[in-house]
């Protein structure tokens, strides 16, 4: 479990966290999403102990990181793939992490395996793609099957193979058991991944709910919605002020109104539905509404 | 702890430069130790021609690009892990700073003293060997020069492990390489070209607290061999680099954010 309390820092005049108080849970892959800039990076340097916040706390599992005399058994983080020696191999730097932790030489091997790089293990770093080093610090923050795993924005540079591969493993990882908690700043990355969210944009705390009611909060967005009695159905979500345009097959296409607005109204009429989503780009329109919120706020308070 | 060290031994040997370095290092004190024996000192002005195993063996300028490059591969240590990124992946790995630290300061410090053992030995043995007539033949048996030559290699054994620390110590400050590299160089090379314990009383007592000074004191055949500076306050000098220098290291790391 990772918590921050009130978590601020400030460089110089900037405040790049600002009163910042969150939990992420075990057992569910939580997303964080901020446009570039938003204070990710700051935030999760402050809670991996890197960076000392200017007032608040970060915690994991109760206590602050640096309190800790080895780190890999507690928390596995991949901050960014560059943070590698460019002269030494894939399995001397593996091998460096683990030794630092107790941790034995076949461990190296089994997650050198685990992220495909088995055949590049004794190759230099300096030679390997952003893709290749992703999968390097993937497998560094596995090397001491933590209970908590932190990455920031590890698709980057991913192949769609790889891409696919990263999401089933962090869904893996989350199903164990284990805290899992993914920055990025394109929501379209942790769409199908996350269970969970948790926005920030300027620092401060933008939403902290499930991807679920995260969608529902786009407003300018497409609902679609399959029914038995479309034509009761389109008449009541009209009335509702929603615009409504239906494919002819029972599915209707909603603007205007969000998905639990829509399932109310079906709800109250008596119709039966057999799907209510967001089409596909809610999460994307959410996200950008809310942050372009954020960013407009933050000029406002300026003047 | 020895976990850690084993970590950070990897770290160093990992990188090509390190036996390069080190390798160099050696073969270049060796060398010089050789080459000073049969022929005289190649930096130094004044008689030319054989002179003593001991002089030629712990000749000073003879040893400034092994200090220069012990000082570099100690500065490496850490600003490879700042230039690279690689500090934060060390210290989420290790978030106890101090014991990173300990680590790389007992691996990098016993690697150096072990070089330096390997020189000065080496570099007496070779410059015994080439010497001739009755220089050698002294060395080998005078008690005083017997006595000398220790004193020589100890001096020898803790100046480049300091010359190491000096240089990490510069590195966690710096961390950029050039920067680093340069103030290495201007410390540990430069610094006692320029100023010599000459006479001047100010040049003179900067130049007495060089590590460089302090070693050639040590020595007795080396650069400071005519120093007012006692046997101990110049062990003492060698031991204060060494703290200082961790001393910063632990400080500065253990203050910033990374």
């Amino acid at each position: 479990m990772i918590e921050t309390r009130q978590l601020t820092k400030r460089f110089g005049g900037v405040t790049a966290v600002d009163d910042l108080t969150f939990t992420v849970l075990p057992g569910r892959v939580t997303g964080f999403l901020g446009p570039n800039g938003a204070g990710k990076s700051t935030t999760l340097r402050m809670v991996l102990g890197l960076n000392a916040p200017t007032s608040g706390t970060a915690t994991i599992d109760g206590r602050p990181f640096r309190l800790e005399g080895a780190g890999l058994r507690r928390v596995g983080a991949l901050l960014d793939a560059g943070d590698v020696h460019r002269g030494r191999s894939a399995q001397a730097h593996l091998a460096a992490l683990a030794r630092s932790n107790g941790i034995g030489r076949g461990r190296v091997a089994e997650v050198l395996g685990e992220v495909g790089l088995s055949d590049v293990a004794r190759r230099r770093v300096g030679g390997f793609s952003l893709g290749m080093r992703q999968r390097l610090g993937i497998a560094a923050a596995l090397l001491g099957d933590p209970p908590v795993l932190i990455f920031d924005e590890p698709i980057n540079g991913l192949d769609p193979e790889g891409i696919r591969w990263a999401r089933e493993l962090f869904r893996r990882l989350a199903a164990d058991g284990r805290t899992v908690f993914v920055s990025s700043h394109l929501m379209s990355e942790v769409e199908h991944t996350v269970d969970h969210l948790i926005v920030i944009g300027g620092g401060r705390l933008i939403a902290d709910e499930p991807l679920g009611s995260f969608a529902a909060r786009a407003t300018r967005h497409s609902v679609k919605v399959r029914t038995d009695d479309p034509r009761r159905l389109s008449a009541a979500l009209t009335e509702a002020g929603g615009e409504v345009t239906t494919d002819g097959t029972g599915s209707l296409s909603v603007i205007g109104l969000n998905t639990s607005r829509v399932g109310e109204i079906a709800f109250a009429n008596r119709i039966m539905v057999y799907e209510v989503a967001a089409e596909s780009g809610a999460l994307e329109a959410a996200f950008m509404e809310l942050t372009a919120a954020s960013v407009e706020f933050r000029a406002g308070q300026a003047q | 702890m020895t976990d850690l060290c084993g970590a950070e031994w990897i770290k160093l040997w990992s990188l090509r430069s390190t036996p390069i370095g080190l390798g160099l290092a050696v073969a270049l004190a060796l060398y010089l130790a050789g080459s000073n024996s049969m022929h005289g000192t190649l930096l130094r002005s004044g008689s030319m021609g054989p002179i003593d195993p001991i002089r030629a063996a712990f000749d000073g300028p003879s040893w400034v690009l092994p200090m220069i490059g012990t000082g570099m591969i100690g500065a490496q240590s850490m600003v490879g892990e700042y230039a690279s990124g690689l500090i934060r992946t060390t210290l989420i790995a290790v978030p106890g700073r101090r014991r990173v630290v300990a680590a790389k300061v007992l691996v990098i410090a016993a690697v150096m003293a072990a070089t330096a053992l390997l020189a000065a030995v080496g570099g007496l043995a070779l410059a015994v060997a080439t010497a001739n007539g009755d220089s050698r033949g002294r060395s080998l048996t005078d008690s005083a020069s017997a006595s000398a030559s220790l004193h020589a290699i100890e001096a020898s054994v803790l100046l480049l492990p300091v010359c190491a620390l000096i240089g990490m110590a510069v590195g966690t400050l710096l961390r950029h390489a050039a920067a680093t590299g340069f103030t290495v160089c201007a410390l540990l090379g430069f610094g006692p070209l320029l100023l010599r314990p000459d006479g001047n009383r100010w040049a003179t007592d900067v130049a007495n607290v060089m590590p460089y000074y302090a070693w050639g004191r040590l020595t007795s055949a080396g650069p400071g061999a005519g120093s007012t500076v006692t046997a101990g306050v110049a062990w003492c000098i060698l031991a204060a680099w060494a703290a200082l220098s961790i001393v910063i290291t632990t400080v500065v790391l253990n203050r910033r954010d990374v």
